[in-house]
């Protein structure tokens, strides 16, 4: 509706169906929401039941679980506490064996 | 572009907001404000019938730009206000597979102790001749109900007459086992009669406040236009007491607002007067007016200088209601309210109410009539509050009456009105599917009315259309 302004609940609903696409539209994410969205392999195995072929090293998930989407019992709050965790240990496939364990402080 | 014509069956323009009609969309119900293109646009169709482009483009070059032009004219396509063969939005009836009920009518007694002379009830009689509900049938109506009841977590019980309140022992035993049953069952039972106010005593008040009662009380207005047609079975004057027995009840906490419901009849047909005595002097919340039902011959019905000043008289009142809706205050208009609220819902019926679908009353033998007024008459039934609904006669009773009457399909009031009331109907023609075509230019002229109304309020206030708010004063 163009030049009809609706006044009721049944106008309202009457002129807006056509605003709603039927379907979203598929886009590939160009930024990090949420964990599923990452691609980080997780704890899983590959398809031979190692983890040599999985896509990404297993050691990623320390990075991504730290940052895109924190993983609190397990890894440091990049967002909070912990901001300088990762810095100058950034490749998770040489320098992940860098990142300290961290204890609370009294 | 080929020929359009107007389809005047679909849509009902009135008022004038900013200069600009509103327009009412028929099938739908819905409602919009024509802009200023749209509204010149309606006006030239309506006043050529058909149009093409030429035309269009003769009358609207140098006053609107074309691309606003063929805006409205593409929603006014779309809407089926205009279109190059004749429109009609037909809705098919619906099987009726099962009968749900939310309200069941219990008809208590057939005694009144009052002889109103333009009572409609055909089986009315002295309280002591009267037929009486036993408490057996009563029962049973009350299991029928909460049985009926599916889903529903509500359930109302109308206690209705007669005059009630010549039952009240039966009432309270009643609300009682009723209240039990409906917890056993998970439902809540609400609880609402109208009664004639004659034998409202403190005690029975305190019991309707302690178990949230709806009450209507029927009156005419102030004395002199009550005490004409509300008298005693002696033919005395019944305002006295009432209006004593009115003003404790209004001053008791009740749950729910009290209502009251007058009857029009000739010679009484003042509905200002008596809104302000009824609302403003005894302080009733809400009052709704109705004509008298009566066959036309009737020296009591409505004659046509009566129906008119009625009009007129509602019409007023409906203005009072739109300044202080504007305002943001209620107003206690009950016919205008309920009109504005199946506007604001966009309410679009096949049924004019809901009798046989979901509301039933029992009559003091346990028949199941369509409602409280039919129970009594020679009607027929709809099976029996022991027996069960009669699936199969009320079924087919339902199908038929959502089959529009031929002279209702180009009715720009069929949404809201759908052919009027059965009894009215019944009693007029005798058959319950007849429109009441007596009435049929005044729902129209009501209705346009209310439209207008609905448009300036919605416009100067939207909040007061606001569900919230509108639940909240349907729920008083």
């Amino acid at each position: 509706m163009k030049r009809l302004i609706p006044l009721n609940e049944k106008a309202r609903h009457l002129a807006q169906p056509s605003a709603a696409p039927a379907a979203g539209e598929a886009t590939l994410m160009s930024n990090v929401v949420g964990c599923t969205t990452t691609f980080d392999p997780g704890w899983e195995l590959d398809a031979f039941g190692g983890l040599a072929s999985l896509c990404q090293p297993m050691e990623a998930d320390l990075y991504g679980c730290t940052d895109p989407c924190w993983w609190p019992a397990q890894l440091a709050d990049s967002m909070n506490t912990a901001p300088e965790w990762t810095d100058g240990k950034n490749s998770a496939l040489r320098d992940w064996r860098e990142l300290q364990t961290l204890f609370p402080e009294d | 572009m080929a020929a359009l014509h107007i389809q005047r069956q679909n849509y009902r323009a009135a008022g004038a907001v900013r200069d600009r009609r509103v327009l009412l969309h028929v099938p739908t119900t819905s409602i919009f404000e024509l802009d200023r293109v749209a509204d010149d646009l309606l006006a030239f169709v309506e006043s050529r019938e058909t149009i093409d482009a030429a035309m269009l483009k003769t009358r609207f070059d140098g006053t609107h730009a074309p691309g606003a032009v063929c805006d409205a004219l593409a929603d006014f396509v779309a809407l089926g206000v205009v279109a190059p063969q004749p429109k009609h939005y037909e809705i098919a009836p619906r099987a009726v597979t099962e009968a749900p009920l939310d309200t069941l009518v219990l008809t208590l007694t057939t005694g009144c102790n009052l002889g109103c002379s333009y009572c409609y009830r055909e089986d009315l009689e002295a309280p002591k001749a009267a037929r009486v509900m036993d408490e057996e049938t009563a029962r049973a109506a009350i299991d029928l109900l909460l049985r009926q009841a599916g889903e529903r977590e509500r359930v109302g019980v109308v206690f209705f007459g007669g005059e009630p309140l010549t039952r009240f022992a039966s009432i309270r035993a009643l609300t009682l086992y009723a209240t039990a049953q409906g917890r056993a069952a998970g439902k809540r039972v609400d609880f609402s009669l109208t009664t004639n106010a004659t034998l409202l005593d403190d005690e029975m008040i305190a019991f309707f406040a302690a178990h949230a009662f709806g009450i209507a009380v029927s009156m005419d207005g102030d004395e002199l236009a009550h005490d004409r047609r509300r008298i005693t079975l002696g033919g005395k004057g019944t305002y006295q007491r009432v209006a004593a027995n009115v003003k404790r009840l209004l001053a008791a906490r009740m749950a729910r607002p009290v209502g009251v419901r007058v009857t029009l009849s000739r010679g009484n047909t003042d509905v200002e007067k008596a809104y302000r005595h009824l609302h403003d002097e005894l302080g009733f919340a809400s009052v709704g007016f109705a004509p008298v039902t009566a066959s036309a011959d009737s020296p009591l019905a409505l004659d046509a200088n009566d129906m008119r000043r009625m009009m007129d008289g509602m019409k007023a009142l409906g203005r009072a209601y739109v300044d202080d809706a504007k305002r943001g205050q209620r107003h206690g208009f009950a016919n205008m309210e309920h009109m504005l609220l199946d506007l604001a819902r966009g309410t679009r019926k096949v049924l004019p109410c809901g009798a046989g679908l979901g509301l039933l009353a029992a009559g003091t033998d346990g028949s199941l009539s369509l409602c409280h007024r039919f129970t009594g008459t020679g009607a027929g039934s709809f099976g029996d509050v022991s027996r069960g609904i009669d699936l199969e006669k009320l079924g087919a009773f339902v199908v038929a009456a959502q089959e529009p009457h031929a002279a209702c399909r180009a009715c720009p009031a069929r949404g809201i009105c759908a052919g009027g009331c059965y009894h009215e109907a019944y009693v007029r023609t005798g058959d319950p599917l007849a429109p009441t075509f007596a009435h049929c230019d005044f729902v129209r002229e009501w209705l346009e009315f209310g439209l207008a109304c609905f448009g300036e309020i919605a416009i100067a206030n939207p909040a007061f259309f606001a569900m919230k708010n509108m639940e909240q004063r349907q729920s008083t």
